[in-house]
């Protein structure tokens, strides 16, 4: 991949939160080096901590009983219909074998047509099958398992975040974005119930840093292969895949203007070839080009008249604005106010920026289609921009730089686990809806048809 | 502030004659009678009754309003609005003397005359502070402002209010500009005074003043001599002596206000709209205004402003958004009406920002294009809120449900 200098870089990159510090006293360099990876494996120690499935801490039976007190248990612990769809699938898979999912495919079709509204397809096959999969592991409940894989995947998602902060090549980074993500309120979220959002955000995430590491070591078959194999995962994992791959794309035509790296040949087909992959294996899962699509334009077309959808999913082109600000107000403001002020040579911040940017005009223009889940992919890259302007800010007071960032992310780290405990400990959050988040927020109290 | 395509636009008077336009389209914005609603809301019934009190027993007769009102409110199970919200109730007694309009009139026009009254100092303030091009700017964004076009609309003091506080705002600017002088102090003092007298949330921005001047050797904004404290103080106890008058001693006036601050906190339509987080301002600004908002945070994210006026704004914004957003069960959108100007002037700066990164052929459409897509998107949020679904009070739950957000 990367020589040995390139690897000291990333450790390096791991470690300079008091970059002044080493300059002034070389001989304390591998001393610092140490309790920056000491202080990272603690933030991951953490960030794991917190995402461990709450089953783990259930009184008598569980193995972690004992430090319940210290989990933030959810407050809603029902889940909700896609959960039961999905442990329903899996079991599907378990009762008639996996050579059965085109029975299963025609059997949503059948049932899809006579509903009203629009269920979860099950062409959302990476999710349900490693489900069944840990189930027949495991002899887990398939409910269970689902929570089990949500939360290993959401684990998964900030190891990968730390790995691709390290790799942007900027000093801190590593630290104060994996502290970020680690107390992010709609990760945690996603680790604590059976929903495909947070295991999509792992897959959308390593295509995203592979699509990176592409464009900076261009050719390299290695991160070719990682590029095409997260595109496939994105496609059988969820629809929402497209978004993401638009999103690539976008990237990819804006390196011309921005020199994020080197586009070549081989990463093009590999675009293209990633989402071929996917398409191809729901294809056989589907048992043909007709149950394919004739699953998606029933799925998308009783979306629109799902009453749930149309009363959760509306809203104007700011809408996921709104729901951002309601959970994480602080990263928000941040990564705004970084938008506005990213300068030219300021490629990963552009890199980011772009991916939200383009997957956000296409997911603010679906009609009833808009839900903060769907944003659990921009956790990362809204982080990042935060965590730099942050550091933009600091340099207005250079006296006092490092301690500065260090204490507001800490705070901002504080505010965020805060969010998550009003939103989802001290409120039975489930859906991330507008809502419900401003009922959990005390913001919303009565009916909208409320006069004074 | 602004950049060099801009500030030479090349005849001062084309400039004068366009920032008039501006002006002449807000002032109609403002009067035209655009709002949806036209019952009288539960605001405009109470200050109606303070006029018809004063229509009928004189206006020296406005002691036993108040004496009246501290007699009632403590047994009402809500709060009501206090008589002590005197310079709305004064001047639609006035207005109804003058031209023999009926009370609910006479409060609407009052307080549509402040809201022009507001756009218009505000381009004085801007054109005397940034010049001609950020005055044009700004005008015209604050004349589709939804907030100020709704108050105009209605008999609300929050618009009167938001004249007094911008009044302020531009004499202590002008007064920290300028060398000493009783010309600018002592407008300065009865724009304090006359703040006082026209709602309790004066304490907010007398703060945010207080804040100003204890700041200004930081962000060096002007000069901040002992004459400008004096006045500064002399001006809210004038304030504080008139409610004393108003009240008809100091006695009623304390009972008054402690009986309408303990009512509030248990009446359940304060307790089920004026609730919520930190950044519930936020929340409800990006409803009303996204663009705006957005521009204003974005410039005030940077921290780092290259004009005095810009750091006069933010600071004035940040302690203000700080005192007002801990008020437990006091959050409404219409308090915010007096950072209508702060915000869209940052807007401003933050457009004139973004247009340095334009190449350099379009710079000078950028501005003028920006602007106009921020008034349109504004005009429209006026129309969807106030005039097709007739809000009265623009409370959270309301104009998300009109945004179809919350259903």
């Amino acid at each position: 991949m990367r020589g040995a200098s390139q690897d000291w870089n990333l450790l390096t990159a791991l470690s300079t939160v008091t970059s002044s510090l080493v300059l002034a006293d070389p001989m304390s360099a591998p001393r610092l080096f140490k309790s920056r990876l000491i202080i990272l494996a603690i933030i991951l120690a953490i960030g794991v901590f917190l995402r461990l499935p709450p089953e783990l801490f259930q009184p008598n039976t569980a193995p972690l009983h004992a430090l319940e007190s210290l989990h933030p248990r959810p407050d809603d612990q029902k889940g909700g219909y896609d959960e039961r769809l999905y442990e329903a699938y899996a079991k599907a898979i378990g009762t008639n074998g996996l050579t059965s999912y085109p029975d299963i495919v025609r059997a949503y079709i059948e049932k899809q047509k006579t509903l009203p509204g629009s269920i979860l397809p099950p062409l959302r096959f990476l999710y349900i099958f490693l489900a069944y999969l840990y189930h027949a592991l495991f002899s887990t409940p398939e409910r269970t398992a689902l929570h089990y894989l949500s939360s290993i995947f959401s684990m998964l998602t900030l190891l990968l975040s730390a790995v691709f902060a390290s790799r942007l090549g900027r000093s801190s980074y590593t630290l104060g974005v994996t502290a970020l993500m680690a107390v992010a309120p709609t990760q945690l979220h996603m680790s604590q119930h059976g929903l495909v959002d947070g295991f999509f955000t792992f897959w959308a995430m390593l295509a995203l840093w592979s699509l990176w590491e592409n464009l900076r070591s261009p050719r390299d078959w290695r991160w070719l292969t990682v590029y095409v194999f997260a595109l496939c995962a994105c496609v059988i994992t969820k629809e929402n895949a497209f978004f993401a791959w638009v999103a690539f794309i976008g990237i990819i035509a804006a390196n011309r203007y921005f020199f994020f790296g080197v586009v070549t040949r081989e990463m093009i087909i590999a675009t293209v070839l990633g989402p071929i992959l996917g398409v191809a294996i729901l294809l056989i899962l589907a048992g043909g080009i007709g149950s394919l699509t004739e699953t998606y334009t029933l799925s998308v077309s009783k979306n629109y008249t799902l009453d749930y959808a149309i009363q959760t999913g509306d809203g104007p082109w700011y809408r996921y604005l709104v729901d951002l600000l309601l959970v994480s107000p602080v990263v928000l403001l941040l990564a705004i106010g970084a938008v506005f002020t990213i300068r030219r040579e300021q490629k990963a911040e552009w890199f980011f920026v772009l991916f939200i940017a383009i997957s956000y005009l296409i997911m603010c223009n679906i009609k009833y289609g808009m839900n903060l889940r769907y944003a659990n992919m921009w956790d990362l890259p809204l982080r990042v921009l935060a965590f730099g302007q942050l550091l933009s800010l600091s340099r207005l007071f250079p006296r006092a730089q490092n301690w500065l960032i260090i204490w507001a992310t800490s705070i901002l780290c504080l505010i965020e686990f805060h969010q998550y405990i009003v939103l989802a400990v001290h409120f039975p959050l489930y859906e991330l809806a507008t809502q419900y988040l401003m009922y959990a927020l005390k913001i919303l109290k009565l009916s909208p048809q409320l006069h004074p | 502030m602004v950049p060099a395509a801009m500030s030479q636009l090349p005849e001062k008077r084309l400039g004068i004659v366009l920032l008039c336009l501006v002006l002449f389209f807000g002032a109609f914005l403002r009067i035209y009678p655009s709002a949806g609603l036209k019952y009288p809301g539960v605001d405009e019934s109470y200050y109606r009754h303070g006029v018809m009190f004063l229509v009928h027993n004189g206006f020296t007769s406005y002691p036993s309003l108040v004496r009246n009102y501290a007699k009632v409110q403590p047994a009402l199970p809500v709060a009501i609005i206090p008589p002590t919200r005197v310079t709305l109730i004064a001047a639609a007694f006035l207005w109804h003397q003058i031209f023999n309009t009926v009370p609910l009139i006479s409060l609407r026009a009052v307080a549509c005359s402040a809201t022009v009254l507001t756009l218009l100092i505000s381009a004085l303030f801007l054109y005397r502070a940034a010049g001609l091009a950020a005055a044009i700017a700004v005008s015209a964004l604050l004349s589709c402002a939804p907030m100020q076009i709704q108050l105009a609309q209605r008999a609300y003091v929050d618009g009167v209010f938001a004249f007094t506080a911008i009044l302020t705002l531009w004499l202590l600017w002008e007064n920290m500009r300028g060398p000493s002088s009783l010309k600018w102090l002592v407008p300065y003092g009865a724009s304090i005074a006359l703040m006082v007298i026209t709602k309790e949330n004066a304490a907010f921005v007398f703060v945010g003043i207080l804040s100003i001047l204890a700041c200004n050797r930081w962000l060096k904004i002007g000069e901040v001599g002992l004459n400008l404290v004096i006045t500064t103080f002399a001006g809210a106890l004038a304030g504080a002596a008139t409610l004393v008058i108003a009240s008809g001693g100091l006695a009623t006036l304390i009972q008054a206000f402690h009986a309408n601050i303990s009512k509030t906190y248990v009446t359940p339509y304060v307790i089920q709209t004026g609730d919520g987080p930190w950044f519930r301002y936020i929340l409800d600004l990006i409803a009303m205004s996204p663009l705006v908002t957005l521009l204003a945070l974005a410039a005030l994210g940077r921290l780092s402003f290259q004009e005095a006026i810009s750091r006069y704004f933010a600071l004035f914004l940040a302690i203000t958004y700080l005192l007002m957003s801990n008020l437990h069960y006091g959050i409404s959108l219409r308090y915010t009406a007096m950072w209508d100007l702060p915000l869209r002037c940052l807007a401003f700066t933050q457009i004139v920002l973004m247009a340095a990164s334009v190449p350099p052929r379009y710079r000078t459409i950028f501005i003028p294009v920006a602007v106009a897509v921020v008034c349109a998107v504004d005009l429209s949020h006026y129309s969807l809120f106030f005039v097709q679904n007739g809000t009265y009070d623009p409370t959270a739950t309301e104009i998300l449900h009109q945004l179809n957000i919350v259903k």
